[in-house]
C-alpha cells in the first residue's frame, strides 16, 4: 500500500505516530517521517494512523 | 427557518447548576436533537453565543479555521484569562503553526517515553499511599498530584514548587467561588505565574537543561527568538492545560468505572483493552467540555444566520455522545473501536499534550490492575463550578484490594 502526506497541511500532531510508531515518526525538528510503502501486513495500524490525523494530512491507497 | 421545540430553545448552558449536579447530558440531548444551532443569551450583559452539539457540525466548524477563528478567545465569556499575550490556543495560522512546532518535538509520543520512569515512580508512590490509607479524598491525594509532578519535571519546575502550578491553575481556570478571593484573582494568579517563570527563563537561558522551558527559550521562529510575551503565554497554557485535564480524566475514570463496574472486570481479564479503554474514557468523560470560536463572516447554517463577530461554542462533550457516531453513547465500552472521539479536540488546535495525558492515565490504570486495586467512590463528587471544564474538586473514595 502507498501512504502520502500533504506537507502543507501536516503540523506534526503525532496522532499517526501514536497509532503506528513503526511507520510514522515525528523527528527532532518536528517534521513527520513516514514509510510511504508500508507492508500490507501492517494495513490495520497504518489505516488507523491515517484516519487519526486531525488535519487530514495523510492519505492511503492500496 | 428551523424552529426549535419549546424545550430545546429554553435550554440555558450558562446556568451552571446542571453541570454542578452532573445533569448536563439531558440538556445536550435536548438541543442536539431539536436545536442544532442553539442560541444562548449570556449573563452579565454578554453578547450571547451559538452552541453546536452534533459531531458532524463540530467537525465542519473546526475544519474551517479561517471562518471560525480562535484568535478572539476560546473561553465562552468574552475574555482572555491569559491577558493580552498571544497563547498558542488563541492564535491562528501561520503564527500558530510555527509556535506549535516549537513544542511538538518534545511532547511527541516517542519522546514521552523519556518521562515514563518518572510517571511510573509518581504513580507507584501515590498508589502506595492511598492503598495504605483505605478511605481518602482522591483529587488531592492522587488525581491532582500525578499531573503536577509530571508536568513540573517536563517543564523544568523543581518538585518543591509544583504545588504553585496547581494553585495558579485553580485560580485562572474557572470562576468557582472557592478559588476567587477577590475580583482581580485571575490577574493576580497570572502575574504570580509570570513572575515565577521569568526567573526560571533566565536560569535556563544561562544553563539549559532537558526541559520544555529550556527548549522554548532556545527556540527560533524565522531566526527570531520568542518574545517574553510569547514565552509567558506559552507557559501559561502548558501549566493550565497540563493540570486541569489529566486530573479530571483520572477522577472521571474512577467515576466511570463505578458507573460501569463490568467494564473494569473486562479490563482485569484482558489488559490489552487498556489502550482502547483510554480512548473510551476520553470520549465518555471529555475533560474539556467545550471551546469557543468567533465567526469572521456571516454564515447560513441550519436555517439561521451566524453573523460576523458572533461567538460559536463547540461542545465536545455533546458531540462525544452523538448517537449518529457512537452506538449506545451513554454506555462506557472499553473495547469501543473505531472511536474517533473529540476528547482532545480536532483540527489544527488538537491538544498539544495528548501523548503525555495518555501516558499518565494508562500508567495509573495499569498499575491499579497490576496491584488489583479498586477505587470505589463513597460519596457524590464535588464538581468545579464551570460549564467549560468537566472538573472535580473532591471525591471521597475507598481504596480496596480486590
Amino acid at each position: 500500500m502507498r501512504v502520502t502526506v500533504d506537507r502543507d497541511v501536516c503540523v506534526s500532531h503525532g496522532q499517526c505516530e501514536y497509532n503506528d510508531p513503526d511507520h510514522f515518526q515525528i523527528n527532532d525538528d518536528g517534521d513527520l517521517e513516514l514509510d510511504e510503502n508500508p507492508p500490507d501486513a501492517s494495513r490495520d495500524s497504518v489505516l488507523r494512523a491515517v484516519s487519526a490525523c486531525p488535519v487530514r494530512a495523510l492519505s492511503a491507497e492500496s | 427557518m428551523t424552529t426549535a421545540t419549546h424545550g430545546a430553545a429554553q435550554v440555558d448552558l450558562s446556568d451552571l447548576t446542571p453541570f454542578i449536579e452532573g445533569r448536563e447530558h439531558e440538556l445536550f440531548r435536548e438541543i442536539r436533537e431539536n436545536d442544532p444551532l442553539h442560541w444562548n443569551a449570556e449573563p452579565n450583559g454578554g453578547p450571547g453565543y451559538w452552541s453546536l452539539t452534533r459531531y458532524a457540525d463540530l467537525i465542519t466548524a473546526i475544519e474551517d479555521p479561517t471562518t471560525f477563528v480562535n484568535g478572539l478567545g476560546t473561553q465562552i465569556p468574552s475574555r482572555r484569562v491569559e491577558g493580552h499575550t498571544p497563547t498558542v490556543h488563541n492564535m491562528d495560522p501561520p503564527r500558530h503553526t510555527a509556535m506549535r512546532k516549537v513544542a511538538t518535538p518534545h511532547l511527541r509520543a516517542v519522546k514521552i517515553k523519556e518521562w515514563q520512569d518518572l510517571i511510573e515512580t509518581s504513580v507507584s508512590t501515590i498508589l502506595d499511599d492511598i492503598a495504605g490509607r483505605g478511605e481518602v479524598e482522591l483529587v488531592s491525594s492522587a488525581s491532582a498530584l500525578l499531573p503536577i509532578q509530571v508536568l513540573g519535571q517536563v517543564l523544568g519546575v523543581p518538585a518543591e514548587d509544583c504545588p504553585l502550578l496547581a494553585n495558579w491553575t485553580d485560580r485562572v481556570i474557572s470562576d468557582d467561588p472557592e478559588f476567587m478571593r477577590g475580583p482581580d484573582e485571575k490577574e493576580r494568579a497570572r502575574e504570580e505565574l509570570f513572575d515565577y517563570f521569568r526567573g526560571l527563563t533566565e536560569a535556563r537561558r544561562a544553563e539549559p537543561r532537558n526541559d520544555i522551558v529550556s527548549k522554548l527559550v532556545a527556540a527560533r521562529i524565522e531566526d527570531e527568538p520568542l518574545s517574553w510575551e510569547e514565552l509567558a503565554a506559552y507557559y501559561f497554557v502548558l501549566v493550565g492545560a497540563g493540570n486541569e485535564t489529566t486530573r479530571n480524566l483520572l477522577t472521571g475514570s474512577v467515576l466511570a468505572f463505578a458507573e460501569h463496574p463490568g467494564e473494569w472486570e473486562r479490563l482485569r481479564a484482558d489488559r490489552s483493552l487498556l489502550r482502547p479503554a483510554i480512548e473510551e474514557l476520553l470520549r465518555f468523560i471529555t475533560p474539556i467540555r467545550a471551546m469557543r470560536r468567533t465567526a469572521t463572516k456571516d454564515v447560513e447554517w441550519h436555517g439561521r444566520t451566524v453573523r460576523q463577530g458572533d461567538k460559536l461554542v463547540l461542545w465536545f462533550q455533546a458531540a462525544n455522545r452523538d448517537p449518529e457516531v457512537f452506538a449506545d453513547p451513554d454506555t462506557l465500552r472499553v473495547d469501543r473501536t473505531p472511536n474517533q472521539h473529540l476528547g482532545f479536540g480536532w483540527g489544527i488546535h488538537t491538544c498539544l499534550g495528548s501523548h503525555l495525558a495518555r501516558a499518565e492515565v494508562s500508567t495509573f490504570l495499569r498499575q491499579m490492575l497490576e496491584r488489583d486495586l479498586r477505587i470505589v467512590p463513597v460519596a457524590e463528587p464535588d464538581r468545579l463550578h464551570t460549564n467549560q471544564f468537566h472538573a472535580f474538586k473532591r471525591l471521597r473514595v475507598r481504596v480496596e484490594q480486590a
